[in-house]
């Protein structure tokens, strides 16, 4: 139907070099760009795992601002009891009573009691058990000690409690508080 | 189990094996070089950005030749002036002959494309009947009339002449 020579001029026609260049230009701005459908797809893992940072955050500087602790001479109890606890009278004897400064850092109202010696408040008064409504600084008193074994103080704060025991360090030659382990 | 999966080509690969048929596809169908070009390089970008699965060889070569046809389809439907380079410029034959593909390439172009597309297949780039029926998708039964009646078109609009395109 057609002439040969014809179909043969047809088939010599190619595709012009610009083209090539063109569709090579194509391929490489498509790789350049393959990366950005990686992050489109992992967007939302991006997003959670930033919410779930922003959220553990919280919840550990809520934890901490919740958190009551008790500290004494601004040294703060570790959870861990040091052995060198020493209930030798020979020791308590070098005082005729014990003042120990403590700081309660609170953020609720928080129960402090003692199982010896009473707790001194600002405003004079001596008792026992001291309700604390804030961070605050109270002064425990054990006069005269006999018997330092059972010398604990306990802060409870939003239906938790927290034991101490005294105890004396006679590598620094100063008196600890110890957390006790429930 | 085993079987052998066809592996996607890069573009340029795919431009090595392509390129000249697509493009004098599409040069066939919309008569300017610019628009062919246009036309393949579209073609490429859809395959660059979609990265089609191919079965096999010829799957891959129908896929392209599919796409170009309705590339082409658009791009005709678009425009609205119809203009034709003349074959010189993109051929290395003698001057008569070019003269006469000139002569076929306009009147095919004045066909409508169901019919262009099966006579360019099967006179021009030598598809049988049953390549250009897979590659199109439909029945050979359908090549076969289409061949016919683009054959009776082709001469009707050989015989009419004159200067349709500017």
């Amino acid at each position: 139907m057609f002439d040969k020579k014809a179909i043969d001029a047809y088939k010599a026609i190619t595709a012009p070099d610009s083209l090539k260049q063109r569709i090579l230009d194509l391929e490489d701005s498509k790789q350049i760009t393959k990366t950005q459908p990686l992050i489109r797809k992992y967007k939302m893992a991006y997003a959670l795992a930033g919410i779930f940072s922003v959220l553990l955050l919280n919840i550990f500087i809520i934890g901490s601002y919740n958190e009551t602790s008790i500290m004494l001479d601004t040294n703060k109890t570790t959870p861990n009891p040091i052995s060198a606890y020493d209930s030798n009278p020979r020791i308590i004897s070098k005082s005729e009573s014990i003042v120990l400064p403590l700081k309660l850092k609170t953020h609720k109202t928080a129960v402090v009691k003692v199982s010896v010696g009473y707790l001194l408040g600002n405003d004079g008064t001596s008792k026992e058990e001291k309700e604390v409504s804030k961070s605050n600084e109270i002064i425990w008193i054990i006069d005269k000690p006999l018997d330092m074994s059972n010398a604990e103080i306990s802060v409870t704060a939003n239906g938790k409690d927290k034991i101490y025991v005294l105890s004396y360090e006679d590598t620094q030659n100063t008196w600890i508080l110890i957390k006790k382990q429930n | 189990m085993g079987e052998n999966k066809h592996e996607t080509p890069s573009a340029k690969e795919a431009y090595n094996r392509y390129s000249d048929l697509l493009f004098r596809l599409s040069l066939s169908h919309l008569g300017i070089k610019e628009d062919a070009e246009d036309a393949v390089s579209e073609v490429f970008s859809k395959f660059i950005n979609k990265t089609p699965f191919f079965n096999d060889q010829e799957h891959e070569k129908a896929w392209f030749i599919r796409v170009t046809i309705n590339q082409c389809r658009d791009m005709e439907r678009r425009r609205k002036i119809r203009r034709y380079t003349p074959i010189e410029q993109i051929s290395q034959a003698s001057t008569e002959v070019k003269d006469d593909l000139n002569d076929v390439l306009e009147t095919l172009q004045r066909l409508p494309e169901k019919y262009k597309t099966v006579l360019i297949l099967f006179y021009f780039e030598d598809f049988s009947i049953k390549d250009i029926s897979s590659t199109l998708k439909i029945t050979q039964a359908a090549v076969k009339m289409r061949l016919s009646r683009g054959r009776e078109l082709f001469k009707i609009e050989s015989e009419k002449g004159g200067d349709l395109y500017v």
